[in-house]
């Protein structure tokens, strides 16, 4: 049997060539460990108040395909706030698998009101991911509010003082 | 010569009300205009220099709205007593009934409602920004 060179050596420069464009399709498929965490979408920027429990809803997917195990959550939160998951870790995660996690969120009692960067992280054996939201904190009586508040009452009572001194006729 | 006290009343009358004026559109104009600044400062969520500017704001504007209460009260004063000459002079000639004495009492609420309008605008520009803040 001959073997045309040519043609072989036409194949293969068109191997290589492929190879080098297009890598990742040319390449048989590994273990790919891939964690995903998403927050529903209208549980970003959303509101919440002081002392008050939040339940967010997130989903973990395994989107790679190998199974993940040992999943443990938990969360980079601002000072004084609580962070529970339920559940708390996940054992397995068959590949292409998702779980629905609630995330409840009480903001600090005494925190001031504005815009809080709240991270969730889940670890795995075999990888880690991480996802955040912004929580906006309302209706939270500051201790701003209430030196306005005795300002104005202050004001008030000069403005009384000033009639009946001045008011005399 | 009574004519000349007549001049000179009516005039004192109505240099009470220019200053008056001047007194009420001040506070006004002062207290909303710090109303604007004091809640930008509060929305932006500043630090310790910004506090300092707003307090300051909010000392600036006592101070002129307790300028402005005094000097209405004393103007209302010094109408009720310009007034009540002029009365008296007109009763005298024999014209009082030209002049209906009610008309004090009028200047008076009217008085009491300028001094009104002055504080709660003051009041405004000082309490909203900081419940924003």
């Amino acid at each position: 049997m001959s073997i045309d060179w040519r043609v072989l050596s036409l194949l293969l420069m068109t191997v290589g060539l492929m190879l080098l464009a297009f890598p990742s399709q040319m390449l048989a498929q590994g273990d790919r460990v891939e964690l995903t965490l998403r927050l529903l979408p209208r549980y970003y920027y959303i509101e919440i108040i002081p002392g008050e429990n939040k339940t967010l809803y997130l989903e973990i997917e395994n989107s790679g395909n190998k199974a993940i195990t040992n999943i443990r959550l938990f969360s980079d939160k601002p000072k004084g706030w609580i962070v529970d998951f339920k559940p708390e870790s996940i054992g397995h995660l068959g590949a292409g698998n998702h779980q629905a996690i609630d995330v409840n969120v009480v903001a600090a009692p005494d925190i001031d009101k504005g815009e809080y960067t709240l991270t969730l992280i889940a670890e795995a054996d075999q990888t880690r991911t991480v996802t955040s939201t912004v929580l906006l904190v309302e209706n939270a009586f500051s201790v701003w509010q209430w030196v306005g508040l005795g300002m104005g009452a202050l004001v008030i009572a000069g403005f009384a003082i000033l009639y009946r001194r001045f008011g005399r006729e | 010569m009574i004519e000349r006290v007549h001049e000179h009343i009516t005039g004192e009358l109505g240099t009470n009300a220019r200053t008056d004026t001047i007194f009420i559109l001040t506070a006004i104009l002062l207290n909303l205009i710090t109303l604007g600044i004091n809640s930008g400062i509060a929305a932006s969520n500043g630090g310790a220099t910004q506090t300092i500017v707003m307090f300051t704001f909010v000392a600036l504007i006592i101070i002129v709205n307790f300028v402005a209460e005094i000097g209405l009260i004393r103007g209302r004063q010094m109408r009720r007593k310009l007034l009540n000459g002029l009365l008296k002079m007109y009763k005298d000639q024999g014209v009082e009934g030209y002049y209906d004495p009610s008309l004090l009492s009028d200047y008076t609420l009217r008085y009491n409602l300028f001094m009104l309008a002055v504080l709660f605008t003051g009041l405004i520009a000082i309490v909203i920004p900081f419940v924003l803040r």
